[in-house]
């Protein structure tokens, strides 16, 4: 006779049991569909290659219906082929942007930017952004400012692709605007992939905004060291904003331009702002000029920082910074540190 | 018919240097890291090689400088392809010993271009 208690733990455990069964097969089952799909998807892309490399020799100029023809592979070719533009350059580039044109999906992505779905707009924004054509500019710059974050730093990156000089008054309106919409890291790394066309933006931007969209802007023409900016990053320097005139100096310190020297020696003076004056001893030192090492060497018996700054400087300024170094090496901990520092380069580079 | 040599990690590129240079009339091998490009280069007769700098398992500098060092491949043009587009990787990448440095993206019509050139330079058929 078996008691009602154990019947329960009996059918309990059955139906465990079955439940387990169930979904381990399941799992085997959508295991199976999904790598079937991912094989087919495999395929279709292996096919697509070729198609898109018939395409590009296509004499006729019929792409589409070389196209067409394959509908089969159509979904996975417009993939194909945007992860293929960003690299290459040249006429085989343009082909393949035609292609997606005629095909309509640049304009289905345009249209993508606008939906109400995040997703639809953030594929659509990196769509976009793949391909860096100017003319999606007005598409992507509202985005900017999407409610999204994703979206946003897509379309920070999607309009530093373009290379276009336009991007450049949105990206720092972005950088101004009252909430940080995006980090400032990847505005400046979006400003500086424009590349040397940014540079009249960024040169009239150094007299026009807010102090953070001055500081990037002096910022990225330092990376971009273009020379054409060398007088306004002067005038930069001397901003009452300490964090503009900070990035003006660092970026005069990145130009190969001698006029960039002569004002920077000027900032190293007592009456300027501690800050003030390691930034100009440090971008002494990456500018390289000899003719700082006297003035460099005064700022060693300042105190830790600026003597530390000046002493890695000195070291960056050949034989002459090295003699200086040497000769308060004794007295001068941060000229130890420094000179010990040069050794250790002079070691590694002989080892390699 | 001169034989290239192309070596790339990305397949993409693979596809359209292999799809350029072919129907330029070159015949072409396909290699995915610089290991495999020396040991194809013991078994094949190679005009020029196109390669990559960054790849798995060994890089395209290194290969390069391997093959520098062996007689055999002494004079044997090679081209660097590669995103790294600093001034300074270029000094690195021609002082390795390659020939030319082609940054990425690139125009795969000008790859062919300039394999042409430095095939004609050293005196082998162009197709």
């Amino acid at each position: 006779m078996i008691g009602t208690p154990t019947v329960v733990i009996l059918l309990l455990t059955q139906s465990i049991a079955a439940v387990i069964t169930v979904l381990t097969v399941a799992a085997i089952a959508v295991r199976a569909v999904r790598q079937r799909l991912a094989a087919r998807s495999r395929a279709a892309g292996a096919r697509a290659v070729p198609l898109i490399l018939q395409a590009l020799d296509d004499v006729t100029g019929d792409v589409g219906a070389v196209l067409d023809r394959n509908g089969a592979v159509g979904r996975r070719l417009d993939a194909a082929i945007i992860a293929l533009v960003p690299k290459l350059r040249g006429a085989d580039r343009e082909l393949l942007v035609d292609i997606l044109r005629r095909r309509g999906t640049i304009d289905a992505a345009r249209r993508g930017t606008r939906s109400v779905r995040p997703i639809r707009r953030l594929r659509s924004v990196e769509l976009l952004g793949a391909l860096g054509l100017p003319e999606n500019l007005p598409d992507l710059a509202p985005r900017l400012k999407d409610r999204n974050a994703d979206v946003r730093r897509a379309a920070v990156r999607a309009m530093g692709r373009t290379a276009s000089a336009d991007a450049v008054p949105a990206l720092l309106d972005v950088l101004d605007s009252d909430t940080r919409l995006v980090a400032d890291h990847s505005l400046t790394l979006a400003l500086v992939r424009v590349g040397p066309a940014a540079v009249p933006a960024l040169t009239e931007a150094l007299t026009a905004g807010g102090p953070r969209a001055r500081s990037a802007a002096a910022s990225v023409l330092g990376w971009l060291a273009d020379s054409q900016a060398v007088a306004a990053l002067i005038a930069a320097a001397d901003s009452e904003d300490s964090q503009v005139a900070m990035a003006a100096i660092e970026a005069l310190g990145r130009m190969d331009s001698a006029a960039a020297a002569k004002p920077l020696q000027d900032r190293l003076g007592r009456h300027e702002p501690p800050q003030v004056r390691t930034a100009a001893a440090h971008a002494l030192g990456r500018l390289g000029h000899r003719d700082s090492v006297d003035l460099l060497a005064e700022l060693l018996w300042e105190e830790h920082d600026l003597a530390r700054t000046a002493a890695m400087s000195l070291n960056r300024l050949g034989p002459a910074g090295l003699q200086v170094l040497e000769s308060h090496a004794e007295v001068v901990p941060e000229a130890r540190e420094a000179l010990a520092s040069a050794y250790r380069r002079t070691v590694t580079a002989g080892a390699r | 018919m001169p034989t290239i040599l192309v070596v790339d990690d990305d397949p993409d590129i693979c596809s359209v240097l292999e799809f350029r240079l072919t129907s330029s009339g070159y015949d072409v091998l396909v290699e995915n890291d610089g290991e495999a490009a020396l040991a194809a280069l013991e078994q094949e007769s190679v005009d020029l090689l196109l390669m990559d700098w960054m790849m798995p398992r060994m890089g395209g500098l290194e290969a390069c400088l391997t093959l520098r060092a062996d007689e055999r491949f002494a004079a044997l043009p090679v081209f660097m392809l590669t995103a790294k587009a600093q001034e300074a990787d270029v000094q690195r990448g021609l002082a390795a010993g390659a020939n030319d440095y082609i940054v990425k993206p690139f125009s795969p019509r000008e790859v062919v271009a300039r394999v042409a050139s430095a095939l004609a330079r050293t005196g082998q058929l162009t197709p």
